[in-house]
């Protein structure tokens, strides 16, 4: 007894002593003097508003716009995105410390939902909510004082929040700090968020929302930007080798919490969850909580293509949470050699990939359509993982078996890569590829029924593969001499 | 009896049947689970049933035609002399003047109509808007079809504004009523009575927004319903909307 009193009157002087950490800029934010008004410019991803160079707070007016529009999931995939601005991610706000903020909130006539708006930079009930809840064709007005400098969400707050949210409707906000952020050659603007569609993965058209798997937090699609594929190819991030970088990252959920990262490149500097005031060195992954954000800066040192992911791979893979970074300029060999050599390694038994069994049992096909049907099983197990669902496969990375021209145009070839594996490069339907295909340790019956169904689909020549000439055309793996 | 001619022939000239009906369609009563309790009348959860009395209710949506032949007669209501305090600047923006609209909007429902001329509209025939109860409680059709509803109802949701369709173009419910769902939204009597009002969100665990509004729901999985509840909340009295239009209700004496 005697020693719990002393702890606890240890308690209470450590409580007296420490009191509450103030960090120091709210107050003077509160009192600080608005000089001036202006509009504040507002950017659709990836691009960033410029930095604030105002050395004073003052009345910023911000007009957002909510427009529920038709537009690009995935390809062949449409979705009806709910926004702030007319795309997802919303529009990227840029505001500096003890900002004054007049908001108003346009709910386009078209639209059919109310909806309003929750920044998680706004100090008072709701972040804005209530005072922003506004029907089809009407228009609300608030105002708010930027307490706090930070990177922060926003979203829709409006029931049920998880399907406004779900259907695109979150953005950033940046209140910048008084003394600025230190200057970078780029700033870009990336947001992850997860979609429920009605359909699988890949299945084309209008996909509508499914609350069922929302709520079951199992989405069909994990992208970057909106849509999959929003950041690669032509719309890839761009710098020069030597060139330092920051990413304004958000993830908008509603649901999955991003472990962001970028192959080949290490975070020199991250702020994390969005605060401006402490900077960690030196970071591989760093994690984003759904409605959190984070800044991560990094300086291009070897050219190439970067590629963005959540970490949590097959979100990356199979569902579309890549993105692209291209970096241009001379090669830095002292820093990144390249591949130097690349010799045969087969050691006896292995070099096989011992596919999945699908069945214990092979059932043979009787007809082209039940070989085509077995062979979907198969694909789906073994080959969609790379080559995608969708027949697509991944730029860059995997070729595409759609439309492809490197199948059509040999069917003895494909039997010979699946059975054999291959290497290096590779060119299909104009993109070159310089990959590794396992040789598949499948039947012949297996690879005749894969084969098919692929030559069956997405526009490819139609023709059968059958078990007998596997058979003929089977090869030793490793053996594949490229043709 | 001119106008009477006058209005003959601008309908006729359209030369279509006209689709919505004016029937009244007697409902019986019975109760139903609220999905969410009316301001001050519970604090408990589940949410009780609440007990609807038997009334009669439109068969259709009110449409343009009916509205128009309202305003013919009713010249205060009409777009060119409405007060502002009963309509926002949309009402009837779809028309093209007081008197005229496109013979193939007529039998579309009625839309761009705000909570007072909606009830003015059911007063001129003696009858008044449904309450948000009332209407509930059909929609609900004593728990017939739910699944499927609920799915309509998010598909609708899901396509921004476009055509309306011809009213009563819907199957029938178990009620024998039409277009519930699917076509537009509808005002009820006492749209803004069964949460906190929409600048005010400090009235404690009845509000409607992120997860507070589904600690008092019913069923927090119905995404349908909270959609309805709080476009519902969005609303005030002079609002008007492209797909926003009502139908009247009447007690059974």
């Amino acid at each position: 007894m005697k020693t719990f009193k002393a702890l606890l009157t240890l308690g209470l002087l450590l409580t007296a002593n420490t009191g509450y950490c103030d960090i120091g800029s709210q107050d003077k934010n509160v009192r600080e003097k608005i000089i001036g008004q202006e509009t504040a410019v507002l950017t659709d991803a990836p691009a960033v508003p410029p930095p604030i160079t105002r050395k004073h707070a003052t009345k910023v007016i911000v007009n957002l716009e909510v427009k529920e529009v038709e537009g690009r999931l995935a390809d062949g995939v449409q979705y009806t995105f709910w926004t702030f601005g007319g795309k997802v991610p919303g529009k990227f706000i840029r505001i500096r410390e003890g900002d004054q903020v007049e908001f108003h909130l346009n709910n386009h006539p078209d639209n059919k939902m109310p909806h309003n708006i929750d920044l998680h930079a706004v100090i008072g009930p709701g972040g804005g909510a209530a005072a922003s809840l506004t029907a089809p064709g009407h228009s609300s007005h608030f105002s708010f004082k930027a307490l706090n400098p930070g990177l922060y969400v926003y979203h829709c707050a409006t029931a049920p929040v998880a399907m406004h949210v779900a259907n695109g409707m979150y953005g950033l906000i940046l209140v910048e700090p008084k003394e600025g952020l230190p200057k970078v050659d780029h700033e870009y603007y990336v947001m992850q968020g997860d979609f429920y569609t009605q359909g699988k993965n890949g299945e084309q058209g209008l996909q509508p929302f499914s609350m069922v798997k929302a709520i079951d937090e199992k989405p069909e699609y994990v992208v970057f930007n909106g849509a999959a594929g929003s950041l690669v190819a032509d719309n890839a991030l761009q710098a020069k080798k030597g060139e330092t970088i920051r990413l304004f990252v958000g993830d908008g959920g509603p649901n999955l919490t991003s472990s962001f990262h970028v192959i080949g490149e290490i975070f020199d500097n991250v702020y994390p969850e969005g605060n401006t005031n402490t900077v960690t060195h030196n970071v591989q992954t760093t994690f984003i909580p759904a409605g959190g954000a984070a800044i991560v800066e990094f300086k291009t040192h070897v050219p190439g293509t970067y590629i963005l992911v959540d970490h949590s791979l097959t979100r990356a893979f199979n569902k579309g949470a890549l993105a692209q970074l291209k970096v241009s300029g001379d090669e830095e060999k002292l820093i990144y050699s390249g591949k130097i050599t690349d010799d045969v390694y087969l050691p006896e038994g292995t070099g096989m990939r011992n596919a999945e069994q699908t069945k214990v049992a092979q059932p043979s096909a009787a007809t082209k359509q039940e070989r085509i049907k077995l062979g979907e099983v198969v694909y789906n197990t073994n080959c969609a993982a790379c080559h995608q669902l969708t027949g697509l496969g991944v730029p860059q990375a995997f070729p595409p078996l759609a439309k492809s021209d490197f199948l059509n145009a040999d069917k003895v070839r494909a039997i010979k890569t699946v059975t054999g594996g291959l290497q290096g490069n590779l060119t299909v339907n104009g993109e070159t590829f310089n990959g590794v295909m396992p040789a598949w340790s499948l039947s012949d019956e297996e690879i005749a029924n894969v084969l098919t169904y692929v030559y069956s689909n997405w526009g490819n020549s139609q023709q059968e593969v059958t078990p007998d000439e596997v058979r003929r055309h089977r090869v030793t793996p490793g053996k594949n001499g490229s043709e | 009896m001119i106008k009477q001619a006058v209005l003959s022939v601008i309908v006729s000239a359209a030369s279509l049947v006209a689709m919505g009906s004016d029937d009244l369609v007697a409902i019986p009563g019975g109760s139903y689970v609220p999905f969410y309790p009316q301001k001050g009348t519970t604090t408990k959860t589940p949410v009780p049933p609440t007990l609807v009395e038997s009334f009669l209710l439109d068969r259709d949506p009110v449409t343009n035609r009916r509205y128009l032949e309202f305003v013919f007669q009713h010249t205060e209501w009409r777009r060119s002399s409405i007060k502002r305090i009963f309509a926002d600047s949309g009402y009837l923006q779809h028309w093209n003047n007081d008197l005229s609209i496109l013979p193939e909007d007529l039998d579309k429902p009625v839309v761009n109509i705000s909570w007072f001329a909606a009830e003015a509209f059911c007063e001129a025939k003696q009858e008044r808007l449904p309450m948000t109860d009332e209407w509930e409680y059909v929609l609900e059709d004593l728990g017939r079809g739910k699944a499927s509803r609920m799915q309509q109802v998010l598909q609708w949701y899901s396509i921004p504004n476009r055509e309306l369709p011809q009213a009563g173009n819907s199957p029938p419910n178990g009620f024998g009523i039409r277009d519930m769902v699917g076509a537009i939204w509808e005002w009820t009597e006492d749209f803004n009575s069964f949460m906190a009002s929409p600048d005010s969100r400090d009235s404690g665990q009845r509000n409607m927004f992120c997860g507070g509004g589904s600690l008092n729901a019913s069923d927090p999985t119905d995404y349908a319903s909270f959609m309805r509840y709080s476009f519902r909340s969005s609303l005030q009295g002079d609002f008007t909307g492209r797909n926003l239009g009502f139908r009247c209700a009447k007690d059974l004496k």
